[in-house]
């Protein structure tokens, strides 16, 4: 019943703007000619008889004319009604937020179990009674944020008062709803109190063309278990954006950094899930992959994003000569901020000579920025080759070695 | 009379044109702007703050005599939420002591930055920075004199991120401005090249330190013209276009950009008054010619960007003229896209839309009104067809002022009260007595200039009565 009340309000809006275009469009019809009729319907349009000594162009235009009037003034009275609806929305609101927080509030921090238990079986009744689905959400969105900004005993309660209420048809009419705000809040409900069991529905979500929907269910997802470990995007193939990457490592539960299929992901013939797993490995501090991350370098010089975080996490794991060989190996194929990360971290290169050679050359012939990179690690190695090249007669040079020499910068 | 019927036949498809084109516009910008509202309400910008990649960003924001207003201007920028960014404000050789306040109030010392000159501009005096930490954000540059463009190239030279934010120095910008439009630089799948915000009008909105914090239905009366104007153009049009990625401006005030590309293609156009719409499409024809692969000028809805607009009659005149002769200029440099299917949507729709109904709408107008006179003169008017086709276009005004108003309160209702909406009301229908017959000789003018005064670069003084002077609260 939930279902089919929230599809009707989902088709009522869009019937509405349909049922204007279709009177727009047999108002000019019915306007012109003098009757028209459907079966047993017939219409007589009354002003027929001025129309009919209208030229037929002119009479368009004044049909147009009226319908550019009447769509003015709908359009302020939609105006006018849209603000109050909005008022109106405050003012429930308030009212809904104002009980909820206080009854919340006297259940959570009750001082007798007795006081807790009569305070609880209103709040479960109150849940039963609302009929508004607005309030509905209200009801639950307090107290997922009760939930997610208190701890310890308080927390606890919260959890198993929300795991006594009767959500189970709610949420799940909300996840087959055609609303995108009622995708989010089951998703964002599922989320936070790891409720499991819905998981069937966020897949579906989560093949969703919209991308907060598909954004949101990854996130959502990656919360239980079953699916932390991320196999199921390089089984799925599922390609993944920049920004789902990004939510996927700042949502990820710290107890996963072990279960993670960094192999599998960092494999994957997919860029954006090769990246995420380059990337998780190199935050990870996982340095067995450090082979597979070489690998996929010199395979994969092709997929710049790819490439990128590959060669940025070689560059964190860098602890012998060959890693740092192999950096220089692969410089002149990098990007320009991959570039200066090499040439800051030769600093650290256990064969001094061949870094001091290297960051020389880098000086001498590349751009700004690397040569600024350059002379930084050289500041760092060797401040007799600095002093040389400050030396320099190449004014470029001799900028770069003072803006690394200058104090203020 | 053949000659006549011609006449009329081509002002009567050329309006038809007008007007299909911004019913268009009307309906694609309510579909997007429902669509983008949709899909960004529940987006929590705020997690973008500890997204583990984002782009590095440098603000760049020239500034000509700013003296009065340079410091609140630059603790505006400085209230900025971002990871990695840097602010960098060119002293483009202020006549006044705009770099001895900025020196002053932000503690900075001269440093020895290296720069490479990639970008041709004026020579660099030198770049300034805080030995105030709380001030590490900010790179103060002076140069010597030469345009808003060159000014923007010096930013970019000595700018060190992946994309650039060119600002107008006296915007004041939203906290979260910069993490909205780095969005669709993370989300999108084809390239982002550039992206763009609305920009609103903060005459009369209370301003404290560098931050709106009342807003507040301007009291002037050219000013309460270009919210209307504003509405339609940003609210409806931009976000018309942005939906047929057929975007060819981003305001000059407000708009984000790929450093790299924008490098590539030789940066702003000294050369041009019209900077902001010369490098979008240069850009995009960079593009189509040398990449070839899919990308797209993205657009922001959300009010991000609050600058001040002309208060005088004298001063708007001035930026309308400027802003037809930038048109013109980039119009026929780059006229090669003019219908040309190699451009795509652009070749095809967006530039012959701009050459059409941006540039010669007015001229067509002025022909029509001399027109309109001389059959009057003549006899030949048909008062009832005359009266009519005047009526149609009245309403035909109304209607759209009123949805781009519908749009506006839909959308972000940033002017709540009831009587400002009555007051945009009135002003929808003064307008078509008094600002539209303005904006059509102003057009007028800068096309008169571009062609037969061979004013093609004059910038024009721009008075602004600054925030700090009425506004700032203590």
């Amino acid at each position: 019943m939930r279902i089919i009340s929230i599809y009707l309000r989902f088709f009522f809006e869009r019937l509405l703007v349909f049922i204007g275009l279709i009177v727009i469009l047999v108002g000019g019809y019915i306007f012109k000619v003098n009757h028209i009729s459907f079966g047993l319907l017939n219409l007589i349009c009354s002003i027929f008889h001025e129309n009919e000594k209208t030229e037929y162009w002119l009479y368009q235009i004044e049909y147009l004319i009226f319908v550019f009037v009447i769509i003015s003034v709908g359009t302020l009275v939609l105006i006018s009604f849209y603000k109050d609806h909005k008022n109106v929305r405050r003012k429930i609101r308030k009212k809904y937020v104002g009980l909820f927080v206080k009854s919340f509030f006297s259940y959570l921090y009750a001082e007798t179990a007795s006081m807790q238990m009569k305070k609880g079986e209103f709040l479960y009744k109150l849940w039963r009674g609302l009929r508004n689905e607005y309030a509905r959400r209200l009801y639950i969105n307090l107290l997922r944020q009760i939930y997610l900004e208190t701890e310890g005993e308080v927390q606890d309660r919260s959890i198993r008062f929300f795991n006594g209420l009767d959500y189970d048809s709610f949420i799940r009419a909300y996840f087959v709803s055609p609303f995108l705000r009622n995708n989010l809040f089951a998703l964002k409900t599922v989320r936070n109190f790891r409720i499991e069991g819905y998981e069937k529905y966020i897949i579906n979500l989560m093949h969703r063309k919209n991308k907060l929907t598909k954004s949101a269910a990854l996130t959502t997802l990656i919360q239980f278990d079953k699916y932390n470990d991320l196999l199921f995007l390089v089984e799925n193939q599922i390609e993944i954006s920049n920004w789902e990457i990004n939510l996927i490592i700042k949502s990820l539960p710290t107890s996963s950094k072990d279960k993670i299929q960094y192999k599998a992901l960092i494999a994957s013939n997919l860029a954006p899930l090769s990246t995420l797993g380059i990337i998780l490995a190199n935050l990870n501090g996982k340095t067995e992959f450090k082979k597979d991350i070489k690998a996929k370098i010199v395979l994969d010089r092709s997929k710049g994003c790819s490439n990128e975080e590959a060669i940025l996490a070689i560059v964190s794991f860098s602890s012998d000569f060959i890693d740092f060989e192999f950096l220089i190996s692969v410089f002149e194929s990098a990007t320009e901020v991959v570039q200066i990360q090499i040439l800051k971290v030769l600093s650290k290169c256990p064969e001094k000579s061949v870094a001091i050679y290297f960051l020389e050359w880098v000086v001498e012939s590349d751009p700004y920025p690397l040569k600024i990179a350059a002379v930084q690690s050289l500041f760092d190695l060797d401040m007799f080759t600095l002093l040389k090249l400050k030396g320099s007669d190449d004014t470029v040079i001799r900028q770069a070695c003072s803006q690394v020499l200058d104090l203020n910068m | 009379m053949i000659f006549i019927d011609i006449v009329n036949i081509f002002f009567l498809l050329y309006a038809c044109a007008l007007f299909a084109v911004y019913t268009g516009i009307a309906i694609l910008s309510f579909f997007e702007m429902v669509r983008y509202i949709d899909r960004n309400r529940y987006v929590d910008y705020n997690a973008l703050m500890s997204f583990y990649k984002l782009p590095s960003v440098s603000i760049i924001a020239p500034a000509y005599n700013e003296g009065k207003t340079i410091v609140d201007n630059i603790f505006c920028l400085l209230n900025i939420h971002y990871q990695n960014f840097e602010i960098i404000i060119i002293n483009d050789g202020s006549t006044d002591n705009t770099l001895d306040i900025i020196i002053e109030h932000f503690e900075l010392i001269k440093v020895q930055q290296a720069c490479e000159l990639v970008l041709d501009c004026q020579p660099i005096k030198a770049i300034y920075k805080s030995k105030n930490s709380a001030y590490n954000h900010l790179v103060v540059i002076d140069k010597e004199n030469g345009g808003k463009a060159d000014a923007l190239n010096a930013g970019i030279n000595v700018s060190q991120k992946e994309l650039f934010l060119a600002l107008d120095v006296d915007s004041i910008i939203e906290p979260d401005a910069v993490l909205r439009m780095v969005k669709p630089f993370l989300d999108s799948k084809e390239v982002v090249v550039a992206s763009g915000g609305v920009v609103r009008i903060a005459n009369s909105c209370e301003v404290k330190d560098g931050e709106i914090v009342k807003i507040h239905y301007p009291s002037n009366f050219w000013v309460k013209f270009q919210i209307l104007e504003y509405f339609r153009a940003f609210t409806m049009g931009r976000m018309a276009w942005s939906k047929l990625n057929g975007l060819l401006i981003i305001s000059g005030a407000f708009g984000l950009f790929d450093k790299k590309r924008v490098i590539k293609i030789g940066g702003y156009d000294k050369s041009s008054v019209g900077e902001d719409l010369e490098l979008v499409i240069r850009l995009r024809r960079y593009m189509h010619e040398v990449e070839k692969v899919k990308y797209k000028v993205a657009f922001i809805p959300d009010p991000l960007c609050w600058t001040e607009v002309p208060e005088s009659y004298k001063v708007l005149s001035r930026q309308r003229n400027r802003w037809t002769r930038g048109g013109i200029d980039t119009v026929l440099k780059h006229r090669k896209m003019f219908l040309n299917p190699k451009y795509g949507l652009i070749g095809m729709i967006s530039f012959p839309y701009w050459v059409f109904l941006e540039w010669l709408a007015p001229i067509i107008q002025f022909i029509g009104i001399v027109y309109f006179i001389l059959i009057t003169i003549f006899g030949k008017l048909d008062i009832t067809v005359f009266l009519l086709l005047t009526l149609f276009v009245l309403f035909f005004s109304v209607m759209y002022s009123v949805f781009a108003i519908f749009l506006e309160t839909y959308s972000y209702d940033k002017y709540h009260n009831a009587r400002n909406r009555f007051q945009a009301f009135i002003y929808i229908f003064l307008e078509m007595i008094i600002y539209q017959p303005l904006n059509m000789y102003f057009s007028l003018s800068g096309n008169y200039d571009y062609f037969f005064r061979n004013n093609k670069r004059g910038w024009g003084e721009m008075t602004r009565t600054g925030f700090t002077k009425k506004n700032i609260m203590e």
